[in-house]
């Protein structure tokens, strides 16, 4: 994704959040799902298996948390880690991508429990797109 | 933004921001803190949402910050509010990801002196017995009947496969196990987070540590929870795993619309609510405990992991390897509780998210060899510090709903703490004071740093003065096992 999908950690008394820019909503939620990974302080390996994933939510900032929380649903029941994600779909309430996993090269640090609601932004920007959130670690 | 002008002092350590701050609000806030803790939890957002939760439908006297309150989400850490049955709400981001995340007290036979030798050898049997970190499964791979039989029997499943005694349990609060789990409404992939992971610590702030009772402040009271000085004790603190976070994440999504369906209107999203007499409330509340339950017995099976490391280190030279429970609480959960609120005896639902039940002397939730001195508290302190025992009060019952505090609380954030100090660096640093330190991550240990938390000292000391809780007895670290 390249130059498309810049992200940068956000300070929490007890947890972290994250700050994503990209040029679309589908580059965004595609960054977004990267930037996970980068939180938990893992590196994906050589992609070994693709998961097709949908995911409906009541609007699109629900969907950003929604989607997430399938990221990580999906990370750690198979104990794998997003290496790629392509969108094939975007509307605001609904998403629909295919997720390439990875066994990690660098193993996450910590466990994410949950992407919550805690002070999300979801905005279109002059120069882009950005999402802000929030993981309960 | 909350300043200390929008506070007035009501006593010593005990502050308010009255209904008139904020027009939604529906109760006052109330904040227990000395001076300097409370120009800490003014540097967060925790009074901003400890002002939030004043608004919600069915609030009742006021909501309540403890010493160790910081920002969380939607709801603080160190916040507790009580909701009016039946029509007032429960919320699950008032309880919290980690469901019924507590804390278990092991008393050793043995003292300091005795297992000084031995230490490093049983740091490195504990590392073994008890996953930590992420994507450590544990020995035991339940199917759906073990996992449903886990999630409605809570600690009592182990006793049935030989991981607890009755002495356990009965020193567990609610028993090890809240009534009412109702497996059917968790969902297939909370079950699936859920099935290596009893018997595991985790990652983040969760931990195995052994300590030592350094200070005794109740002799009566310590030798009744059969606390002495100089005794090994072993303190576990960790919750219900994948399986309560995905409860939490699940209810938490589905309450989104379910707050639109009662029309109530929130301040903060992660608030969402449901009104306690409405069906989605039931079905929350029944899932709620199934994560409890697990809870207790992720507890219990790593107690009896770190009994069998004992034995095994101390049993074959001949030392005491015995391991007695002292008390098991929870400081992540809701609960249906009568209290004196206002003159009159109330049913509330008490939400203490990072949050301790301190229930006083008499009460008939304690077990009967505590109950003339009140309910075991423990309060946990950052690695390399302290951590603390104490003794609920009927002072507690009277003004804050039978709860105290439950920790050192963060002050730093982890990217702030990892900036100021390495894993590496701390692991020397704590293996300088003479404490063994074993942790699957060496970043999750900078963030875990001493220097991130309040002093626990202080906000024991509060709690202390404030009449929530009294000091039983002080315990150092002298090895500690983290994620």
């Amino acid at each position: 994704m390249g130059t498309e999908c810049v992200y940068e950690e956000l300070a929490h008394t007890a947890d972290v959040g994250m700050r994503v820019r990209a040029p679309t909503p589908a580059a965004l939620f595609a960054c977004a799902a990267r930037s996970l990974v980068a939180l938990a302080g893992a590196t994906p390996g050589e992609p070994s298996e693709r998961r097709q994933v949908y995911v409906e939510a009541v609007d699109a900032e629900s969907l950003l948390v929604e989607w997430l929380n399938e990221v990580l649903y999906l990370c750690e029941s198979t104990g794998a880690v997003v290496a790629d994600v392509l969108v094939t779909a975007w509307t605001p309430t609904g998403i629909a991508a295919e997720v390439s996993l990875a066994p990690p090269a660098i193993p996450p640090r910590g466990a994410i429990k949950a992407v919550t609601y805690h002070r999300l932004r979801l905005a279109e920007e002059p120069e882009g797109w950005l999402a802000e959130y929030y993981v309960d670690v | 933004m909350i300043t200390k002008h929008d506070l007035r002092p009501l006593a010593a350590d005990l502050w308010e921001i009255p209904v008139g701050f904020r027009r939604d609000m529906r109760v006052p806030a109330r904040i227990y803190a000395s001076e300097e803790l409370l120009d800490h939890a003014l540097e967060d957002l925790s009074l901003q949402q400890l002002v939030n939760a004043a608004t919600l439908p069915g609030v009742v006297a006021y909501t309540l910050a403890m010493p160790d309150i910081h920002q969380g989400y939607g709801f603080p850490v160190g916040g507790v509010a009580a909701m009016a049955l039946p029509d007032g709400v429960i919320s699950p981001g008032a309880i919290g990801y980690d469901i019924n995340c507590g804390v278990r007290l092991l008393a050793a036979e043995l003292d300091a002196e005795q297992a000084a030798p031995y230490l490093d050898e049983l740091a490195d049997t504990l590392d073994r017995a008890c996953p930590s970190g992420t994507g450590r499964g544990g020995r035991i791979r339940l199917n759906d009947a073990d996992l449903d039989e886990v999630l409605a029997e809570g600690a009592r499943w182990c006793l049935r496969h030989d991981l607890a005694t009755e002495h356990d349990l009965a020193h567990t609060e609610e028993g090890g196990c809240m009534a009412g789990a109702n497996p059917a409404r968790v969902s297939p992939r909370a079950r699936d987070r859920a099935r290596d992971q009893l018997g595991t610590l985790g990652a983040g702030n969760h931990f195995l540590e052994v300590d030592q009772v350094v200070q005794v402040h109740d002799p009566a009271i310590a030798a009744a929870y059969g606390l002495r000085e100089g005794q090994i004790v072993v303190l576990i603190h960790c919750g219900s795993r994948g399986l309560g976070h995905q409860i939490c994440t699940d209810y938490v999504r589905d309450f989104q619309q379910v707050v639109q369906r009662y029309g109530i209107s929130l301040p903060d999203r992660e608030l969402v609510c449901a009104p306690l007499s409405a069906p989605e409330a039931r079905a929350y509340i029944e899932a709620m405990h199934c994560a409890a339950n697990f809870a207790f017995a992720n507890r219990q099976t790593l107690a009896a992991l770190v009994r069998q490391s004992f034995t095994h280190v101390f049993a074959r030279r001949g030392l005491p390897a015995g391991l007695r429970q002292v008390y098991d609480v929870a400081h992540n959960m809701g609960k249906m509780e009568e209290h004196r609120i206002d003159g009159k005896r109330m049913q509330v639902c008490v939400h203490r998210k990072g949050a301790t039940r301190a229930f006083g002397p008499g009460s008939p939730e304690i077990p009967a060899d505590y109950r003339p001195y009140g309910q075991p508290v423990l309060v946990p302190g950052s690695m390399g510090t302290a951590s603390y025992v104490l003794a609920g009060t009927e002072h507690a019952m009277a003004v804050s709903f039978g709860s105290t505090c439950h920790g050192a609380g963060r002050m730093l954030s982890r990217t702030a703490a990892k900036r100021q100090i390495h894993g590496e660096q701390l692991r020397k640093q704590l293996t300088r004071q003479g404490i063994h330190v074993r942790a699957g991550s060496m970043a999750g240990l900078a963030e875990e740093a001493p220097f991130a938390y309040k002093s626990v000292d202080e906000v024991v000391a509060v709690v202390d003065r404030a009449g929530l809780a009294r000091i039983v007895a002080r315990l150092e670290p002298l090895l500690v096992v983290k994620g």
